[in-house]
């Protein structure tokens, strides 16, 4: 079952304020985390439930958004817990324990996307899409939404990590096994490309 | 446009960070401030607001993940256990060894079977052929060192002989004889004479290498 609620991003400025004032919650606590993992590689099967359950919500926002398809996000969860149960003695705690569980969901997701030739948007369509004629009858979210598929795969993952999930440069650089200027670039071509595409966004007529 | 602060392209790249909560305090100040009076920045930081927004907002979540959470139950209870993992590891190497050696026997096996299967190679010799097979028996012997051209020659003819070889470092040549001849005779001839010093049958054909 999925639940879908939008919020309304006309002028209502709340959930930009709290956005600024504190790294969001999604990223959890760490050491409850690491604890969980500690548990799970001494084969705790109620620790990879508790786990379970608590990345289920982050990556299936974060894979709804990207896949759009309900079984898929569902089994690429379910292949990136399979994954942490099968490695989680081998983890240190060198990064995150967020970081280390999104980098497998990110990978799987990419490879999945990639095999699966997900239907992206062309430039040229999604130009079509917000062009001056057709902006007026679309809906913002759609325009938001056409602008953002119609990104490279790799500079638009670079934006979900960042905005859906909350991750940092430098852990997106460890998610996506890049280093931080290729995230920088990454996010600056998404940023120039999103400007051209979505004007309107900034205030402009 | 206005780009007055001086820190433009520093706060232009932490908006991203500032929108989702990850810069820090010092970092959101300076962009805030610089957001007053650069409208590039104010721009770009308010798109981007509507873009976190809105991809916050698409709360796509699956709800009961109750069948998704069986699913890999079952998925690990497939799975080898870690002492049938550490058992298969074990074995492996040998199941390598013996699927490699397995591979060898019947390389060799075909290549055999091949050679036996392959027609003979034939026995007549064509023109183009660069080197044909003298079968004619072969003869070495050593001439004495004041032995004249024209005895030699001489000798030879009375032989019936050729020269095939020769010298060697030893002085030693090897002389072929006409198919069917009686090689002992020859020899026998040749050692008859003061001229040769030597002369005794080869083991090769004159024409196969020695």
């Amino acid at each position: 079952m999925i639940t879908r609620a939008r919020n309304n991003t006309g002028n209502d400025t709340g959930p930009r304020v709290a956005s600024l004032a504190k790294p969001p919650a999604a990223l959890g606590n760490n050491e409850a985390e690491l604890e969980l993992i500690r548990r799970v590689s001494r084969r705790d099967r109620a620790a990879l439930r508790d786990l379970y359950l608590l990345y289920h919500r982050r990556l299936s926002r974060f894979l709804m958004r990207l896949t759009q398809r309900q079984d898929l996000a569902e089994e690429i969860i379910n292949d990136t817990l399979l994954a942490v149960w099968n490695s989680a003695e081998r983890f240190r705690g060198d990064s995150r324990v967020s970081t280390w569980i999104v980098g497998i969901a990110y990978r799987r997701a990419l490879k999945s996307m990639r095999r699966r030739s997900f239907e992206i948007i062309g430039l040229e369509d999604t130009e079509m899409l917000v062009g001056v004629d057709n902006v007026q009858a679309c809906e913002t979210q759609e325009w938001i939404e056409g602008a953002l598929v119609a990104l490279p795969i790799e500079q638009r993952l670079c934006l979900e990590l960042a905005y859906v999930l909350g991750h940092s440069c430098e852990e997106i650089s460890l998610i996506t096994n890049t280093s931080v200027n290729t995230v920088k670039t990454r996010l600056f071509h998404a940023r120039r490309k999103l400007s051209k595409l979505l004007p309107r966004l900034a205030g402009n007529p | 446009m206005q780009r007055l602060h001086s820190n433009h392209e520093q706060c232009w790249e932490l908006i991203p960070w500032v929108v989702n909560g990850r810069a820090s305090e010092v970092e959101q100040r300076a962009v805030l401030a610089h957001v007053e009076d650069c409208s590039e920045c104010r721009d770009e930081l308010q798109r981007h607001r509507e873009i976190h927004s809105h991809m916050r907002g698409s709360d796509d979540v699956i709800a009961a993940p109750n069948a998704s959470w069986q699913k890999l139950q079952e998925q690990i209870d497939l799975q080898p256990t870690p002492a049938a993992m550490k058992a298969y590891r074990i074995k492996r190497p040998w199941l390598v060894a013996a699927l490699w050696l397995q591979l060898i026997a019947i390389a060799t096996l075909a290549g055999a079977l091949f050679r036996s299967a392959a027609p003979p190679s034939p026995e007549y010799e064509t023109l183009s052929s660069t080197q044909t097979l003298d079968r004619r028996a072969a003869v070495r012997v050593v001439f004495a060192p004041n032995a004249s051209l024209d005895k030699i020659n001489q000798l030879l003819r009375s032989v019936e002989c050729d020269i095939v070889a020769g010298p060697s470092e030893a002085g030693v040549y090897t002389l072929a004889a006409a198919e069917n001849k009686d090689v002992q005779g020859i020899i026998a001839s040749l050692r008859e004479h003061s001229e040769v010093l030597f002369a005794e049958r080869s083991q090769a054909l004159a024409g196969s290498s020695q």
